[in-house]
């Protein structure tokens, strides 16, 4: 299988699963709950704001990473290389930061299970989940790439370093976008955690 | 019926030809040499063996009349299929059926008069001309450069009647397996080179062997002249009668001689003709100077640059005959060859698909603007009274880095054309320096030679002048530094033209070890908005001076390369360390809120299972 049709399986694979809940929703009848009360003022803000930046960031990064093999250019160069790596910093740092904001929340409880394959299910427990694995493959997508910037590796390696970047970063980039997207539900539903 | 006559003429027209088949004679085998297939054996064959003249007669050094000795008729006799041999690249220059190859060293035929420095190849290779083009025939190229080759040249199929005359006069150039199986200390390829100056071809192994004594000029005798019968020449011309004497101890009771030959040259007879020396480094202490690292690890020449009798010496590029001998065929994990294996660690591959292994570790390490060299064939290193200027002609640049066919950047040789040419049909067909020395004889345009060797010391009014007497005949033109010349309304003008381009040939040699590569010293070597890999200058040669004041950028040879985009990943490595840093310390964080929700998740779960067991 080629890095780009691996691309296109996550995308897809990304685009059913958003599909399917759709459907489950639709199925179930599911109303959106009232949406929860306000935070107070300045939190909210910031807990938007950084939401936002983070998925821009995300979206950003991976976008660039994900063109060349899209567009049939093979490896990354050129500008698209220079613009990936300027993501990177901005990408890091809101990815510590959205961590750190939503870590806490998306703890495991004893009720996920319960909640996740009762009738009406609700998306909580998704959020949590592709969250966590969201923040397993972030550390890998970078400490890959940070490897490889250092005379450590051989050839091989170094091929092996970026093969482990790219697809970590294509699986981290897929377990975000259906993080955003349940997190999106979560609070649609006006899930309390 | 019709069908039955067609069928029985099919048939009759087979037997005819099953019959013809068959009265054929059987292909003759080929007969195998002694020497040409080993048994095996590791040693040294002796090469104790009578000297043969060149109608196969044996030589004895008590002949009142002694004739060189043969190469092809001594060592081809019953020992050598010389034939097979001199299909080999150093015998085939002439050959225009011959493989070119991938661009190689020029022949440069240089005119110091005339301000000539034109690059020669009887191979197709772009940006170089044909002898013909230039009017030279194969006989005044063998005498221009036969002196810094192996032989192989002799009369050519449509030589006129005069030339026929001469070849007859001097003999031919033939095969000299010596140049490179002769260890002996005796052996002097510098006397081959005078000898062959002299027109001395048929002599010139003999005398480069130095078992025998040669005197006398072919060029000397009349076109009469018969080797056979020296003294049928005129008195007068006696003195530069070619006589040969042997030395009788040179050859043992038998009547014979021991040779000193090896099968592997030495590097040193490669390095007659294959020598680049840097200029900085002409004249200077020997010490000072850089030695490829597998010369100096002790792997000679021929260890990588093998061959069968027929003599095609492995080239050593990806794509030649065998890519076993090329760079990374020798390097390659596991190899046979037992080279180490590079890690190359912490280099990004990309590397390895848009660079050549040379472009790191061969010539020297580039600089801002690029160096000269000097070359045993092209500078007669080597030979007897060469000039030792730094500024000799032919002028010589590298490190000049440029795509190669497979589109990789690999770091090449270049020399400037510069020569005078007709304007026909919107090409420049090259002049035979002669004629424009006659044209410069009749203006009195003259200038001095310089003591250096360098160009004339001459500028654009001289070129308008010459070019003013050549367009007498036709429309003219001048090539040189990077610019054809020619008079435009009376007036000297200058315009890109494609034919001035510069002619380049890979670097291939002195390879430099890991620790002298470039990169070595970090990614800045060539990601940094001064890389001489990048945006080095490209030093222009003319005899004008005003043209030797420009530069040309490296990133002109370097075709598709984005500039931009090098100067901006150049202009981003300053932000590098900020970058690791910031990746690095994300990692830790992100690895901390893991583990600690981890250890979380893991207490809770043993938590769970002890309450359930209980």
């Amino acid at each position: 299988m080629t890095y780009a049709s691996a691309v296109v399986t996550v995308l897809v694979v990304v685009l059913a699963i958003v599909a399917v809940d759709i459907v489950l929703r639709v199925v179930f009848r599911r109303a959106s709950a009232a949406l929860p009360g306000a935070q107070a003022g300045i939190g909210r803000w910031l807990r938007a704001a950084v939401n936002a930046a983070g998925f821009a960031a995300l979206a950003a990064a991976a976008i660039t990473g994900f063109s060349p093999a899209l567009s049939g250019n093979g490896a990354m160069t050129g500008d698209a290389l220079i613009t990936h790596v300027t993501m990177a910093p901005p990408f890091a740092i809101l990815a510590v930061i959205v961590a750190l904001f939503w870590a806490h929340r998306n703890r495991f409880s004893d009720g996920d299970w319960g909640r996740l394959v009762s009738v009406g299910y609700r998306a909580a427990p998704l959020r949590k989940f592709f969250f966590w694995i969201a923040v397993a493959l972030a550390v890998p997508t970078l400490v890959s790439i940070l490897a490889a910037m250092f005379p450590l590796f051989d050839t091989e390696g170094q091929e092996n370093l970026i093969r482990i970047h790219r697809y970590c970063g294509l699986f981290l980039a897929g377990s975000g976008v259906l993080f955003a997207y349940f997190a999106f539900m979560a609070w649609r539903e006006g899930s309390k955690d | 019926m019709g069908t039955a006559r067609f069928l029985a003429a099919g048939a009759l027209v087979t037997v005819c030809l099953l019959r013809g088949q068959q009265t054929q004679p059987p292909a003759k085998p080929v007969q195998e040499k002694l020497g040409d297939n080993s048994a095996g054996s590791r040693g040294q064959p002796a090469h104790i063996i009578p000297l043969r003249d060149p109608e196969g007669d044996t030589i004895q050094p008590g002949d009142r009349h002694a004739l060189p000795f043969s190469v092809s008729q001594t060592c081809g006799g019953t020992c050598h299929d010389v034939s097979a041999v001199s299909r080999g690249w150093h015998f085939n220059a002439m050959d225009a059926s011959a493989p070119a190859g991938r661009n190689g060293q020029p022949w440069l035929f240089v005119d110091r008069e005339t301000a000539t420095q034109i690059p020669l190849s009887y191979r197709a290779w772009p940006g170089t001309y044909r002898p013909q083009q230039v009017v030279m025939t194969e006989r005044e190229f063998a005498i221009h450069f036969g002196g810094r080759t192996a032989g192989g040249f002799g009369p050519e199929e449509h030589a006129s009647e005069a030339e026929s005359a001469r070849w007859q006069v001097s003999g031919s150039l033939e095969v000299n397996c010596l140049v490179c199986h002769n260890a002996s200390a005796a052996y002097d390829q510098a006397e081959y080179a005078n000898q062959v100056a002299k027109e001395n071809f048929r002599w010139a192994p003999t005398a480069a062997s130095g078992l025998g004594l040669v005197t006398g000029s072919a060029k000397a005798m009349p076109d009469t002249f018969d080797y056979l019968l020296p003294n049928s020449v005129e008195d007068s011309l006696q003195p530069q009668v070619l006589k040969v004497e042997y030395a009788p101890a040179d050859f043992l009771p038998s009547g014979k001689v021991a040779f000193d030959i090896v099968r592997d040259a030495k590097s040193a007879q490669c390095y007659y003709c294959h020598t680049n020396t840097d200029v900085a480094f002409t004249g200077a202490d020997r010490f000072k100077g850089h030695e490829d690292i597998h010369q100096a690890r002790g792997i000679g020449c021929n260890q990588c640059h093998r061959h069968g009798l027929d003599h095609m010496v492995e080239r050593g590029y990806a794509g030649g005959a065998s890519n076993a001998l090329t760079c990374e065929g020798c390097h390659a994990e596991g190899n046979a060859m037992g080279a180490p294996h590079p890690d190359h660690e912490g280099i990004p591959p990309v590397h390895f698909a848009k660079m050549t292994c040379t472009a790191c570790h061969s010539g020297p390490l580039p600089e801002q603007t690029t160096r000269q060299f000097k070359n045993g064939m092209t500078h007669g290193l080597g030979e007897f009274n060469v000039n030792k200027s730094g500024e000799a002609l032919p002028h010589l640049y590298y490190p000049v880095f440029a795509r190669n066919e497979e589109g990789k950047l690999a770091p090449n040789r270049l020399v400037w054309p510069a020569f005078w040419g007709r304007i026909e049909g919107g090409t420049v067909k090259p002049l035979h320096p002669d004629i424009v020395k006659r044209a410069i004889a009749k203006a009195k345009l003259a200038a001095p030679l310089t003591a250096d060797g360098s160009w004339l010391n001459v500028d654009e009014r001289w070129v308008e002048q010459v070019l003013r007497v050549l367009d007498e005949e036709a429309p003219s033109a001048y090539v040189a530094g990077g610019k054809l010349h020619r008079l435009d309304g009376g007036r000297l003008k200058a315009e890109d033209s494609a034919q001035a381009q510069p002619y380049l040939w890979p670097v291939a040699h002195d390879v430099r070890p890991a620790t002298q590569a470039l990169g070595a010293k970090g990614c800045q070597d060539c990601h940094s908005t001064d890389a001489a890999i990048f945006f080095g200058k490209v030093a222009v040669d003319s005899p004008l001076a005003s043209e030797r004041k420009i530069t040309w950028a490296m990133n002109r040879f370097e075709k598709n390369l984005d500039v931009g985009y090098q100067a901006r990943l150049a202009g981003s490595w300053r932000y590098r360390g900020m970058l690791k840093a910031i990746g690095l310390g994300a990692a830790a964080i992100l690895t901390l809120l893991l583990l600690a929700y981890a250890v979380r998740a893991v207490d809770k779960l043993s938590a769970a299972t002890a309450g359930r067991l209980r």
